[in-house]
């Protein structure tokens, strides 16, 4: 299997093609992913909410207070270059509209995952947040590319390397 | 992590939710003027990961979620997960075209009928206090609803209580499920009540 299913809660990396990470129908969860341009190397996060309860430690891809960090660490033990990683976040809908009880949650997952990057200073490249439909958000091993697609829309390309990051690709 | 809870337990709360399908069953089969019959095979009580899971995780495709807010001394959503053909069924039975704004309120009035069943009989053989509230319906991969709607009812809300409907109409079967999301401490408060006390 070289497409792995990053389902809530959970993190993942991949450093070398044709390895995907994909999460399937993210709502008001977010999935963070992290890259790494030159050496391929990518992780990605499925948040389902923004803070940690009290006195809870598992889990740590489930809150976004320690989601961020915690990929982080898993990409660069993989082999990423902490300071060339970049962001790709998608996610945060309000699935049952703008009011009521879930409303809040998708934008408040998108508040502290953008805390959290800020924090760790990691430059956000793209996003697709907002909205009421699910997504799907899938990255390439390898080459860094990303596709994301609401519910029963065509793939769209969300991220891939310019000609910038393409230039880091090149051997030292 | 339910691992507190016993077969004992779950077969128990399992037979309670049972009496709660026979009235859903009356209340449904008044609104469709049909005849239907619900059976509650089985009662899970799992974290949110895992009841996305059951109902086929990445793969369970596209569903229908409508969710019951409640309040009161029970806090949680009775949620009603229709998929498959159930919602173009439920609306022909209804006399409604499907999909149509006719259709969306239709649902909800399904759900919320169900969803009034089980929590009259719950409150009342636990003497819970509850109140509902007006239901949501949204239309989407299910692995983006039910964690939107769980993560609603509290910052700790992963304690899923999965009650698993099989729902006959007029002979044919009917892809529909019943949930109830809420508290950790709501649910060991709701099983001590009905003298399921751990």
């Amino acid at each position: 299997v070289t497409d792995t299913s990053v389902t809530i809660a959970v993190a993942a990396v991949a450093d070398a093609e044709p390895s995907t990470l994909t999460a399937i129908g993210l709502g008001s969860c977010i999935g963070v992913v992290l890259l790494d341009p030159r050496t391929g190397v990518v992780g990605m996060a499925h948040v389902y909410l923004p803070k940690t309860p009290e006195g809870r430690t598992s889990s740590p891809a489930k809150f976004a207070d320690t989601a961020v960090e915690h990929l982080q660490q898993m990409v660069v033990a993989k082999g990423a270059a902490p300071h060339r990683l970049r962001a790709v976040i998608a996610g945060g809908a309000c699935m049952f509209g703008k009011s009521g009880p879930t409303s809040q949650i998708g934008p408040n997952n998108h508040a502290e995952v953008t805390a959290q990057l800020r924090r760790l200073r990691i430059k956000l490249a793209a996003d697709a947040i907002g909205g009421t439909s699910g997504r799907t958000l899938r990255v390439h091993a390898g080459t860094c590319q990303m596709q994301c697609w609401q519910t029963g829309q065509p793939a769209q390309t969300l991220f891939e390397p310019g000609l910038d990051t393409a230039l880091d690709r090149r051997p030292a | 992590m339910s691992s507190q809870y016993t077969e004992v337990h779950l077969d128990a709360l399992r037979e309670v939710m049972n009496t709660g399908s026979g009235s859903a069953a009356a209340d449904l089969g008044e609104m469709l003027e049909r005849s239907v019959n619900i059976n509650v095979p089985r009662v899970v009580l799992t974290d949110i990961a895992e009841a996305v899971e059951i109902f086929g995780g990445a793969d369970g495709g596209v569903a229908t979620v409508i969710g019951v807010p409640l309040t009161g001394d029970l806090q949680g959503v009775v949620t009603i997960v229709l998929q498959g053909s159930a919602p173009s069924s439920l609306c022909e039975w209804l006399g409604c075209p499907y999909p149509s704004e006719f259709a969306t309120s239709a649902l909800q009035e399904i759900g919320n009928t169900l969803a009034s069943s089980y929590t009259e009989i719950l409150a009342e053989m636990a003497g819970l206090k509850v109140e509902m509230h007006p239901p949501d319906l949204a239309t989407d991969l299910l692995p983006a609803l039910l964690p939107a709607i769980a993560a609603g009812v509290d910052d700790a809300a992963d304690e899923v209580l999965l009650i698993d409907s099989e729902l006959v109409v007029s002979g044919e079967n009917c892809n529909l499920s019943v949930l109830l999301l809420s508290r950790r401490d709501c649910i060991a408060a709701l099983l001590e009540n009905l003298g399921l006390s751990l």
